[in-house]
């Protein structure tokens, strides 16, 4: 069935007064019939409309209710508020546990830029390879993606026990005793045993990503490259790595904005600490928000979280979309 | 004019969003639902589920067509929990709580009524005693009512002591002695899993209390201006904190394992730490994950330094699951009756016979153990509550992750105070 007739039905000259406007409707598929045609706008609202709903009660909405919120000094719900202007945001610039944050959050969208997305990219390739067990390669590579993020933080809070752990058990059969360590119950080592986590987790996303992006690239051009002369790793730093640009900056704003707010990890295998060696942005806004009960507060750190986002993101995509035209200008 | 259109809607959505978030949180949040006289609903702490369950099922019994839905949680879940629910119509009917700072929140937000009648017309005063339901009262007023009483002790393995041919350490000296011996034998000489943070701050507020004297963190507790964290006696705690760490005291990594999956615990029924610093619901996980190890189980009071202002025979605790009801529309008969239930001998001998220490009179205390518990918690010089749970929770917070910090070398003794003062500053203001 057309679809547009359902449209044409609901959304009927008889309900709904169309001014004519040419450019702006869809005519009945039967021209014949000379229907009144609907405006566009109505029609595109009416398909975003489930979509809207959802996006505005859920998003849109909380976050207007999250900006107001930074005002006040709130106790949570049914709890008295009081305004307090800019003092939210002022504090927030005054406390250290936040600078903290920042510099951990800033670890973890390095980690996921400069590891994890080369990693995705790396395992994309073995898998777009001619390799016989590929197949194989791709279901197992893709496995973490799968898991929740809850029963990964659980498995590698089991993989880095101290006492019965693989890692510490597999560094003492070797003699590496002086190795084995409390991974994750000392600060220096904490952010580290977790972004090994992550890595394992999320490279496998991109790998799908860069693997979809990979086995659209021209294979004549490969093929007019080894007849040059061209040796794999060429192909992979001048053809491949050039070509999958575009990709390449999606997967970095993806990541970027992830890692920004990035939380579930954290929170399952190390809360935050210890000593607060990996509490990150989001983590802080939790503790402030459920644990200390400032919500005023922990609102004024999401704010400012959800800024930090917005101009990391546009940075990147300004960036890029600079370098995009330079060239093009160049030729004309 | 297409765009112009859309335009003007969304910006209409958006007037529209912002006029309602304009209002200030709070003030059109008085609806907190009603009591519903069918179905009478319950949020608890998970360690007394047995405890809860029979009290539930007797109520049932004698309450036709009343349903009880009771939900248990984790301890870091129901405090999040609690916090987030409480106050809204997804509230329960009859809740747990610590008491404390978190109690006063309660009542300083109207989420609670008042239990007096109750208590008057139950006979809690007989019971449970003046002492227990005063510690329950803000202002004359009761809010809640206590059941269960529980206080920190260091256990230990008969076995393992008797095998490295130690005795239990009768000054913090002998305690460090006790430590060396325990862990040139090849054990970790006590099981530690400090990523919750509140087990860590078990043994800070015992040590504070041994270095400080035993009414010195009253003061924090009432918000006395004169209090302060930079006082001697709080950075020689964190101190002494740091010399049970150098003596390698603990298991490796303690600062990352939970206690709530078990992972001290573990270490402790399958020997491979002697001992364990713990609340006395560490006998009711024994019973329930280790029954085998319960006969091997003894405790101490943590041991006094030569020159401490605190003596060897003092105790760290506080009264666990005390019940409270919601304030919401309508009758709240059937909350009162269960919390009657809830709180009455019968469900004080069911927490005995599951190792826990009741705090109503009359049940009788098969098990030696929790027998020797009540006995230290009655001859005690001094009974000192657990800060995690009557301070402020913005300076529960700071102490927690300094105290983690201190166990984990991440920070000075004196850092450490001058940070929890800077906190106690900001939050009494």
């Amino acid at each position: 069935m057309n679809p547009l007739s359902t449209v044409e039905r609901t959304f009927g000259p008889e309900n709904m007064s169309s001014r004519g406007r040419k450019p702006s409707t869809i005519s009945a598929p039967n021209r014949t019939r000379h229907r009144r045609p609907v405006p566009i706008w109505i029609v595109g609202l009416a398909f975003m409309a489930p979509a809207l709903l959802v996006y505005g009660v859920f998003l849109i909405y909380p976050l207007f209710q999250s900006v107001s919120y930074s005002f006040f000094d709130w106790g949570g719900p049914g709890r008295e508020a009081t305004n307090v202007g800019f003092e939210n945001f002022a504090r927030v610039f005054r406390d250290p546990v936040f600078y903290r944050a920042l510099l951990n959050n800033a670890v973890v969208v390095a980690v996921s830029i400069f590891i994890q997305l080369p990693v995705g990219l790396v395992l994309a390739v073995v898998i777009t390879s001619r390799l016989r067990v590929k197949r194989f390669f791709r279901a197992v590579y893709f496995l973490p993606t799968l898991m929740s993020t809850v029963a990964v933080g659980i498995l590698w809070g089991f993989i880095y026990n101290p006492s019965y752990g693989i890692i510490n058990v597999v560094l003492r059969a070797l003699g590496l005793d002086f190795l084995a360590q409390g991974w994750l119950g000392q600060s220096s080592t904490a952010l580290a045993a977790v972004m090994v986590t992550t890595v394992w987790t999320y490279a496998p996303f991109y790998m799908i990503i860069y693997s979809a992006a990979i086995s659209s690239l021209p294979g004549d051009l490969y093929e007019a490259a080894s007849i040059d002369g061209a040796n794999k790793l060429q192909q992979f730093f001048r053809l491949t790595v050039p070509m999958l640009r575009p990709t390449i900056i999606t997967t970095s704003v993806l990541a970027l904005i992830g890692s920004i707010k990035f939380f579930d990890l954290i929170f399952v295998m190390t809360k935050g600490g210890p000593s607060g060696s990996t509490e990150l942005l989001a983590t802080y806004v939790f503790k402030q928000g459920f644990t200390n009960q400032q919500f005023g507060y922990a609102s004024a750190l999401a704010v400012v979280m959800l800024a930090i986002a917005l101009v990391a993101t546009s940075i990147v995509l300004v960036r890029t979309s600079m370098g995009e035209r330079t060239p093009r200008k160049s030729v004309t | 004019m297409r765009i112009g259109r859309m335009g003007i809607l969304i910006s209409g959505v958006a007037l529209a969003a912002l006029t309602l978030s304009g209002c200030a949180p709070g003030s059109s949040t008085s609806n907190t639902g009603s009591y519903n006289a069918e179905e009478v609903t319950v949020w608890y702490l998970n360690d007394a589920e047995a405890i809860v369950q029979q009290a539930i099922d007797r109520f049932e019994a004698d309450t036709p067509g009343v349903t009880v839905v009771a939900t248990a949680f984790s301890n870091d879940d129901y405090k999040v929990k609690r916090q987030v629910g409480l106050g809204t119509e997804a509230a329960p009917d009859v809740f747990t709580s610590e008491g404390g700072a978190l109690l006063a929140e309660f009542v300083n937000a109207d989420q609670i009524i008042p239990l007096d009648d109750l208590a008057e017309s139950a006979g809690f005063v007989n019971s449970i005693g003046a002492g227990a339901l005063d510690s329950r009262k803000i202002d004359g007023t009761l809010w809640a009512i206590p059941v269960l009483s529980d206080a920190s002790f260091v256990w230990y393995s008969k076995t393992i002591f008797d095998e490295v041919g130690v005795e239990v350490p009768a000054t913090w000296e002998d305690l460090i002695d006790v430590i060396g011996t325990l862990r040139a034998a090849g054990y970790d000489p006590i099981a530690m899993a400090n990523k919750t943070q509140w087990p860590g701050s078990h043994w800070w507020s015992e040590i504070v209390t041994l270095a400080c004297g035993p009414a010195f963190l009253a003061g924090v507790t009432a918000g006395d201006p004169a209090f302060d964290f930079n006082d001697p006696c709080i950075v020689e705690a964190g101190e002494r904190i740091q010399e049970l760490v150098d003596a390698a005291a603990f298991n490796e990594g303690f600062n990352g394992l939970d206690y709530d999956s078990g992972e001290s615990r573990q270490l402790f029924w399958n020997g491979t730490a002697a001992m364990n610093h713990m609340g006395n619901w560490l006998v009711a996980a024994a019973i329930a994950e280790a029954p085998e190890f319960v006969d091997q189980m003894d405790f101490f009071t943590l041991p006094a330094w030569n020159g401490a202002k605190g003596t060897s025979d003092m105790v760290t605790g506080g009264i666990g699951m005390s019940w409270s009801v919601a304030k919401k529309d309508g009758d709240s008969a059937n909350a009162q009756k269960l919390v009657q239930y809830l709180s009455d001998e019968k469900t004080g001998q069911t927490a005995a016979d599951n190792g826990r220490i009741p705090v109503i009179a009359g049940p009788t205390l098969s098990d030696p153990l929790l027998q020797k518990v009540s006995e230290t918690v009655n001859v005690a010089s001094a009974f000192q509550e657990w800060p995690n749970v009557v301070l402020n929770p913005t300076l529960t917070t700071v102490m927690l992750e300094q105290v983690q910090a201190l166990f984990g070398k991440d920070t000075t003794p004196e850092a450490a105070a001058a940070a929890m003062q800077a906190a106690y500053v900001e939050s009494s203001n």
